[in-house]
């Protein structure tokens, strides 16, 4: 957090790189580390993704698991239909409906170039399509925030239903290959996580580009004081919407990674919780943040990795008692903590007009 | 006079929310060159009229039209304003954590097309908004996250935002509103300096000193309907306005 | 006039053509009852079942009212005593009838006594059941019938149940009696189940007009089987007639089915209602949403269900009652979690409305999982006082349901108690005011920080009840709070902000489109129309239906 979010895209961005070089080069790592690593780069994009929208542009979103989903299922469907070419029969889940043959829908999502063609169409018609009709309707703060978790808590319900052909209740699993990788060699895992950090490291840079932009005034200015914007003759639904549809791209490219990383999606990638959790990430990290974001994703979902394995029964009141207390005591996350404890000290204190919303 | 001499024309104008009727069959006009003061006791409606005037608030029949031609009955917030009438608010209302600079590029920026927005700068630009500075008496304080501004410069920033954009007409709520008595003798000195032929200006005032040092003529609004107009002299000696004023100062005794 | 009536229902007796009837006729009632006697210790369900009903049939062969009620009383004791085992016979064809401690002669009811014999109870073969319950229950009706009104009804559903083994004899004569109309029309269609299944075409085209006015899926599959064998060519009438009648009770069927479905949408929209009103209230009030209302729903729940589990170890008797015992207690315990959560939580927040998202949603998962710790995660198990078992058949399948009523008129009463408070006491009065504007009722001294806190404890308590009205209904288990949390947000958006009444609107709008298109379309399309209403609802009123439009 105290340097700056370039170094840090730069230092993603080798190390993803340096992992898929050296993994090419035959070189032996954890696979379970390198899942590890691989799932959280996924979360931080998600949360930088969602930090775009709600730190820089105050509009919190209760249902980003949609997008992260949409990605997430997509990639699904291409590494079922990759298997499905190899070996003729249909995955488990098709079977168990008496399904003979992959529906109609899953036409042409072997092709990789395709499959980032229709996530790309996909995120963006839903994103457009609703972001639309709340933001002219100017639906904002809590109002879009609940409606959000409304909708991501429908799609859960849809994905539940076991005639869609993606898997139902038990969701999509038993991939083969990817890019000509199995699964099953260790060099795989090497190669997505070295990937996920790469694109994380890309995406970072994208949204500092992005903030620092003449479009990242006016989502900063949206957020500060939308009403004044619309009196100075902007017409915020657009800057919204840009901004809005940024961020449920990358919150698609994060499932796109993650899924293939855990080799399974199930509907509980929709449920309101994971949604809220990916808010708390970026709440704890710090709001505006987006190394922050990044910095929450990644302290969040490693304690979660390391505690539900030590302690099951208790991580949920650790989660909850974290969640509160930051909320309450640290305004912007561990951005402000680290300002309270560093030299930068001055920089809160000097900031009297720092108004406290959210 | 044209009907191109008329910054602002309203005509039978009613604004009502639910039973009650805030703005009563309501005409008035504001001509180019003229700087307009807006007096009344709360309540009177003149701020209503402003949320009227500028699309925050939806009225039931009437009509208004902008520099002689453009009828705003159905236009949103963002469309008057690129009519060219810009609104300053009671509350100090400014973009507190960018910068000074920030806050005039971005009003700068407004009107304008979104594509036009993303580009960087122009140098003429770039000139633009370092007059306006001068001319709020913000220069020094630039590069400043507005937020930090003293409450009288917040107010300028945002008269320095609207002008910026080259506005036809200026709303100013309470321009005024807990500023010092050199503030206000600097206000005063900015609203003459941006007097023109090419400019309306309305000025929302409680300050009657304020309104009679800087405005051509004065309206006087009482519950919901126009009571008196004229020059500040003839309006201050008017019997029924010192009646209302009066009236009401006797209620708050 | 009597005699005519009776006369034309013996001469349908006969044509149905029962051969036990010629018997009867010869004999005279004493000579009857040891023919019965012999033929029930026979143990041959067939014999049995024909002696039965001629048994039926001389209850009422003669006319005189005395006769009748001795006859019956008759029946009635050894029926009974066949049931209960307390009628015996000995392989040397002596029986008797065991009453207290005495043994009687059954045909004569006079004490004897016992010799050495092996005395066994006639084996009752289950063909023989029915019959055996059928004519029991219909002489009980005659001989327990005093004169004009209703007649038992507990006997009566007895007959309902299975008509198909009514005596048409006792039938006809009760027919005759002064009935009261429901009992006369309940009898009636007894009847005609049976006459349904009649080889005489009049008969079963009279019981096909009398059923058809009976729309329940039993009569219909009935009609069903009987339409099947009727031959077209040779009752063209009939068809049609069991067509017509088809046709009715679907249509009849349909509309019980419509107001059912209202009706239980009517109860789901009563427990929205009580889930968000606190809701609706408080981001009126302070423009928060509170994500642990669901968890507030289930606390009043297991609140409930500890007082239940309470009342049963320490005062049995009171459990019936413990759905009302509970009330204050629920109220109190989750109104003071609501205090609680303002004042550690929300409190700090109001600046932040977003933020209170977040934190709420940290109590949220800390209450489930500290139920979930103590309680385990299995569904509770709630008695079901027997004032809530139950219903009253309306029409067709339509039911009304006591527990579901019971949770109709709750919410009504809630519904008033919160008008009350809100448009007739000083707290409710500081509420408004508050909501209106916060700086203004502040400056003119209403201690707004007591009136949220209060509020937030009242909107809580109230989610408790909700959890209250629902134990009975729907599954309760430390996650159940989702379910509703998201229909109830629905309905804060739908029905705008702080506004009751809109709440009340939007909360049957959003339960009736739940339990409308949930059976037809699945659960998703009902919260997909749910969803695109309110998207349509904002586009034109984004402040909800109900909020009336003010300066801002």
């Amino acid at each position: 957090m105290l340097r700056s979010s370039e170094k840090f895209a730069v230092i993603f961005f080798l190390a993803g790189s340096l992992l898929v070089m050296a993994s090419f080069m035959g070189i032996e790592t954890s696979t379970y580390l390198m899942n590890l690593i691989g799932q959280i780069a996924a979360f931080s994009l998600l949360a930088l993704s969602l930090d775009l929208i709600w730190g820089f542009c105050g509009i919190l979103s209760l249902g980003h698991g949609l997008y992260f989903a949409i990605g997430g299922y997509l990639v699904a469907m291409h590494l079922v239909k990759v298997a499905f070419e190899k070996t003729g029969t249909p995955p488990d889940f098709m079977l168990f409906m008496g399904w003979e043959e992959l529906p109609a829908y899953y036409f042409g999502i072997e092709s990789f170039a395709y499959l980032l063609f229709i996530v790309f169409v996909v995120t963006l018609s839903v994103s457009l399509i609703f972001g639309y009709f709340s933001f002219r309707s100017r639906v904002t703060g809590v109002y879009f925030a609940i409606i959000t978790q409304a909708l991501v808590y429908m799609a859960m319900l849809f994905m539940f239903r076991n005639d869609t052909g993606f898997g139902g209740n038990n969701g999509m699993t038993g991939f083969s290959e990817i890019f000509g990788l199995n699964f099953r060699e260790n060099k795989t895992a090497t190669v997505l996580c070295g990937i996920s950090l790469a694109v994380l490291g890309l995406s970072l840079l994208g949204c500092k580009k992005l903030v620092d932009a003449p479009l990242g005034r006016f989502m900063r200015a949206v957020k500060e004081d939308e009403s004044r914007l619309r009196f100075l003759g902007f017409d915020t639904v657009y800057v919204k919407l840009t901004a809005w549809c940024i961020s449920a791209i990358l919150a698609a490219i994060a499932g796109l990674l993650y899924v293939p990383q855990v080799g399974i999606i199930n509907p509980r990638v929709l449920s309101p919780e994971l949604s809220i959790e990916i808010a708390v990430w970026v709440a704890i990290g710090g709001r505006g943040s987006l190394i922050g974001a990044i910095f929450g994703a990644v302290v969040v979902s490693g304690l979660k990795f390391i505690l539900t394995g030590l302690v099951p029964e208790l991580w949920p009141f650790i989660l909850a008692i974290l969640v509160v207390g930051i909320v309450i005591y640290l305004p912007n996350g561990f951005s402000d903590g680290v300002k309270v404890f560093s030299s930068n000290a001055r920089s809160l204190v000097s900031a009297p007009h720092r108004k406290l919303q959210s | 006079m044209t009907k191109f001499d008329q910054a602002i024309y309203v005509s039978g104008l009613n604004v009502s929310f639910g039973a009650f009727s805030v703005l009563k069959n309501l005409s008035w006009l504001v001509n180019f060159g003229e700087v307009k003061g807006v007096i009344g006791p709360n309540g009177a409606g003149k701020t209503t009229l402003l949320d009227a005037l500028t699309g925050k608030t939806e009225y039931q029949t009437g009509d208004i039209v902008v520099r002689g031609r453009h009828n705003i009955k159905d236009a949103n917030e963002p469309a008057i304003a690129r009519l060219g009438l810009g609104r300053k608010f009671q509350k100090p209302s400014i973009f507190s954590g960018l910068s000074v600079f920030e806050n005039l590029e971005i009003a700068l920026r407004s009107g304008k097309a979104i594509l036009q927005s993303i580009n960087q700068l122009s140098p003429h630009e770039q000139k633009k908004i370092n007059e306006t500075a001068i001319l709020i008496g913000l220069s020094d304080c630039l590069g400043k996250d507005a937020g930090t501004l003293a409450h009288g410069q917040k107010q300028w920033l945002e008269i320095g935002m609207l002008i910026v954009a080259n506005p036809a007409v200026l709303l100013l709520d309470e321009p005024v509103a807990g500023m010092n008595g050199e503030e206000r003798t600097k206000t005063a000195a900015l609203i003459d300096k941006l007097k023109g032929p090419e400019m309306a200006i309305v000025v929302v005032e409680h300050d009657m000193q304020f309104v009679e040092t800087v405005c051509d003529s004065v309206t006087v609004l009482h519950d919901g309907q126009i009571l008196v107009e004229g020059p500040m002299q003839a309006v201050k000696s008017n019997q029924q306005v010192i009646d209302v004023y009066l009236g009401r100062d006797s209620e708050n005794a | 006039m009597t005699k005519i009536i009776l006369g034309i229902f013996w001469l349908t007796f006969a044509a149905t053509g029962v051969a036990a009837s010629d018997h009867s006729q010869k004999m005279s009632w004493i000579e009857f009852k040891n023919h019965f006697i012999t033929e029930i210790c026979s143990s041959k369900p067939k014999r049995m079942k024909a002696v039965l009903q001629e048994l039926g049939s001389f209850t009422v062969a003669n006319q005189d009212s005395k006769i009748i009620k001795k006859r019956t009383q008759w029946a009635t004791d050894l029926i009974s005593g066949i049931q209960t085992k307390n009628f015996r016979c000995s392989k040397g064809g002596k029986t008797y009838l065991k009453r207290g401690d005495k043994f009687l002669n059954p045909a004569l009811m006079v004490e004897i006594k016992l010799g050495d014999e092996k005395y066994k109870a006639p084996f009752l073969h289950l063909p023989v059941r029915p019959t055996l319950e059928t004519i029991l229950a219909t002489s009980k009706l005659i001989n327990s019938f005093e004169g004009p009104g209703s007649l038992d009804l507990d006997q009566l559903a007895l007959l309902e149940k299975k008509p198909d083994f009514i005596n048409t004899d006792q039938m006809a004569y009760l027919l005759t009696s002064q009935l009261s109309d429901s009992s006369r029309e309940r009898l009636v269609f007894v009847r005609a189940f049976k006459m349904l299944k009649s080889e005489n075409v009049d008969e079963v085209s009279e019981a096909l007009r009398n059923l058809s006015n009976i729309p329940s899926r039993k009569t219909l599959t009935a009609i069903v089987k009987v339409r099947k064998n009727i031959d077209p060519v040779k009752n063209p009438e009939l068809m049609k007639i069991a067509d017509d009648a088809i046709a009715e009770i679907n249509l009849s069927i349909q509309i019980g089915k419509a107001m059912s479905i209202v009706y239980s949408g009517l109860s789901y929209s009563s427990i929205l209602f009580l889930a968000s009103i606190g809701l609706a209230i408080v981001f009126g009030l302070m423009g928060v949403i509170n994500l642990a209302q669901g968890e507030l729903i289930m606390i009043g729940a297991y609140v409930t269900f500890v007082i239940q589990e309470c009342l049963a170890a320490i005062f049995p008797s009171m459990l019936p009652l413990y759905l009302l015992i509970s009330i204050p207690f629920v109220f109190l315990v989750t109104g003071g979690m609501g205090a609680l959560i303002e004042y550690s939580v929300i409190r700090h927040l109001y600046t932040r409305p977003l933020m209170t998202l977040l934190a709420t949603w940290g109590v949220s998962i800390f209450l489930i999982n500290m139920i979930r710790v103590s309680f385990g995660t299995q569904n509770l198990e709630f008695y079901v006082p027997d004032y809530l078992v139950g219903g009253l058949s309306v029409f067709g399948d339509f039911l009304i349901t006591w527990n579901r009523l019971a949770t109709i008129i709750f919410a009504i009463v809630i519904l008033i108690f919160t008008l009350l408070l809100v448009k007739k006491t000083r707290f409710g009065m500081n509420v408004r005011a508050v909501t209106e504007n916060r700086a203004m009722a502040g400056a003119i001294g209403v201690n707004t920080r007591k009136v949220d806190l209060l509020s937030f404890a009242v909107g809580s308590g109230l989610a408790g009840l909700a959890g209250l009205a629902l134990s009975t209904i729907y599954n309760v288990n430390p996650t159940m709070g989702t379910n509703f949390i998201v229909d109830a947000f629905m309905v804060v958006v739908l029905g705008g902000v702080g506004s009751i009444w809109g709440t009340v609107f939007a909360a049957l709008l959003v339960g009736m489109i739940n339990v409308a298109v949930e059976p037809l379309y699945g659960a998703v399309a009902a919260k997909v129309l749910v969803m695109v209403l309110i998207i349509a609802v904002i586009q034109v009123r984004p402040e909800g239906i109900f909020t009336m439009k003010v300066r801002k």
